[in-house]
């Protein structure tokens, strides 16, 4: 079709067939024609529009900036391959919050800045968030579909005051189907330990994940890669065991992995499309870091050691020699970034994969309160 | 008018008349590409010639062309080689690339008609044509009027960089 549409015919047009036509746009533009009119704002939250819709995910993949609460009107998304900038209203949670008050931390220090949220996850459209409940001393943990708005406030897990969150990870099986994994840390007598948790959306509840018999300690870090959770434990003071938890069975099994480490090394699991990586890093002094990524190849159970490389941190990034960092898997990226403005990306698909100075400023000057979660889009992830 | 559609003779006729009293005849595979017209068939027989009281001869004429190409996609030749998804999509691609007045009658008759296939694929080409607009320019076009108060404005204002393509 080469020719304009002709207004007067256009406009004319039966406002059942227009919907059928927006059903066939592509969520992005979808999202933009939200500002058309007060019909075509709400029809995204519409289950009837959204069942027809054609292209319900979204292209891209963006980093969402969680804001602290009162702030959540405005949570920035970020496409940094287009870097491109705007905003999106996730105040929705907050009436979700009415039966409680939240713990703020105020600490620029701690790991989770200041900020109620302690930990954020997505999968397949579905964003899980967790927020401290100030009286109670208890976590609780949201999944939502920010562009429905279709939110879910789980149960709370187990009835006491045990322990703050320090990990979730959340996993789509299919539409309407998901399981979170919650780890946990606290008192046990005089004694710290964690806890690991899962839900599941088909039975509603909470469960304790057993201990793994073969470690007295608990584990480093855990991620969901294809479906399965998989966990890291130190062993030694060099090595580092990848064990994968079976649902089914309610067992830890020995995957064979096994990465080497050094013994002044933090390490994470990072799920990037859909490749398991295990970075590990250490303050060479206070400017600098080095990084280790290797890549766990589930089949082969071979760990390939991708890069050890050595970052130069900004003068400003002080903020670094604290355990303010994170690494997220975007796209075929791992993007390192900390709560300050410092972040970098390594890119597995350019020709010398390295660590870049990566500008994720457009988040905010400092981005010392929000949280940061890699996301895409879909209309179809329900949360219940 | 005679319409001709698969040469299969085994096949019943259908006798079609368009808004202007033009006469229509094809098989009855080709107008059962038709939900509605199927209903009717099934209702009255083929014996009657069946009125469209809101589809113009041109546009008919039209919608039949691509009931029939597509009907004849489904049959299997002994002699022709079969018509492979690439053939199909370009033949709609090229049957869509026409004139906007003609392609919004097209819509109108496909829904009317409940041809499924059709519809998807003029509603395809309605939405890559829009695809490229601004709000503003979509309110323009379909004459849709900015009823946001200006809180929302504001609101519309922050968000929508969001989307881009």
């Amino acid at each position: 079709m080469t020719e304009e549409l002709e207004e007067s015919l256009w406009s004319r047009m039966p406002a059942d067939i227009r919907e059928l036509v927006l059903q066939r746009l592509p969520l992005e533009v979808l999202y933009r024609f939200r500002a058309v009119c007060k019909h075509w704002r709400a029809l995204p939250l519409s289950p009837e529009f959204c069942r027809s819709v054609t292209h319900p995910q979204s292209k891209h993949s963006y980093l969402l900036g969680i804001q602290p609460i009162g702030l959540l009107q405005t949570c920035p998304i970020y496409n940094p391959i287009a870097k491109s900038l705007s905003w999106i209203d996730l105040g929705f949670l907050e009436s979700r919050f009415e039966r409680f008050t939240f713990e703020r931390w105020v600490n620029d220090d701690d790991p989770w800045g200041s900020s109620e949220f302690r930990g954020a996850s997505s999968d397949g459209g579905l964003l899980c968030v967790c927020v401290r409940i100030h009286e109670s001393e208890q976590d609780a943990i949201f999944v939502c579909n920010p562009l429905t708005r279709a939110c879910n406030l789980l149960p709370l897990i187990e009835g006491n005051t045990w322990g703050m969150c320090l990990g979730l990870s959340i996993r789509v099986e299919n539409y309407g189907h998901y399981r979170v994994f919650a780890t946990k840390h606290g008192k046990v007598g005089n004694k710290f330990e964690q806890r690991l948790y899962t839900y599941d959306s088909v039975s509603a509840s909470w469960k304790v994940v057993p201990k793994c018999t073969r470690f007295p300690h608990d584990s480093i870090s855990g991620a969901f890669c294809k479906g399965i959770y998989y966990a890291l434990y130190l062993e030694g003071s060099h090595e580092l065991v990848l064990m994968s938890y079976d649902t089914d069975h309610d067992a830890w099994v020995d995957t064979g992995v096994v990465v080497p480490c050094t013994s002044n090394s933090r390490a994470k699991l990072v799920v990037s499309n859909d490749r398991l990586f295990c970075v590990s890093y250490f303050h060479q002094n206070e400017h600098n870091l080095y990084v280790t990524i290797s890549e766990v190849n589930l089949h082969t159970t071979m760990v390939l050691g991708i890069s050890v490389s050595e970052i130069e941190l900004p003068d400003q990034s002080q903020l670094f020699v604290h355990s303010n960092w994170d690494v997220l898997g975007y796209r075929n990226s791992l993007i390192f970034h900390t709560r300050s403005v410092a972040a970098f990306v390594f890119d597995f698909t350019t020709d010398l994969p390295e660590w870049r100075p990566m500008n994720l400023e457009p988040l905010g000057n400092s981005r010392s309160h929000i949280l940061l979660v890699a996301l895409t889009f879909d209309l179809r992830a329900a949360v219940e | 008018m005679h319409f001709q559609g698969s040469p299969n003779m085994a096949e019943k006729r259908v006798k079609l008349i368009s808004s202007d009293n033009d006469e229509f005849e094809v098989d009855e595979a080709v107008a059962f590409e038709s939900e509605t017209l199927r209903n009717m068939i099934q209702d009255t027989g083929t014996n009657v010639p069946i009125s469209i009281p809101n589809v113009s001869s041109d546009i008919l004429a039209k919608v039949l062309e691509y009931c029939s190409y597509h009907a004849e996609t489904m049959e299997t030749h002994d002699d022709k080689p079969p018509i492979t998804d690439a053939q199909i999509r370009e033949w709609d691609a090229d049957f869509v690339d026409v004139h906007p007045a003609t392609l919004y009658s097209l819509i109108l008759a496909a829904n009317y008609l409940n041809i499924k296939n059709l519809l998807d694929l003029i509603c395809q080409a309605v939405a890559n044509n829009i695809r490229g607009k601004t709000a503003v320019e979509i309110r323009k076009i379909l004459h849709i009027q900015d009823d946001f108060t200006y809180e929302e404005e504001m609101e519309i204002r922050r968000e929508t960089k969001w989307a881009f393509d």
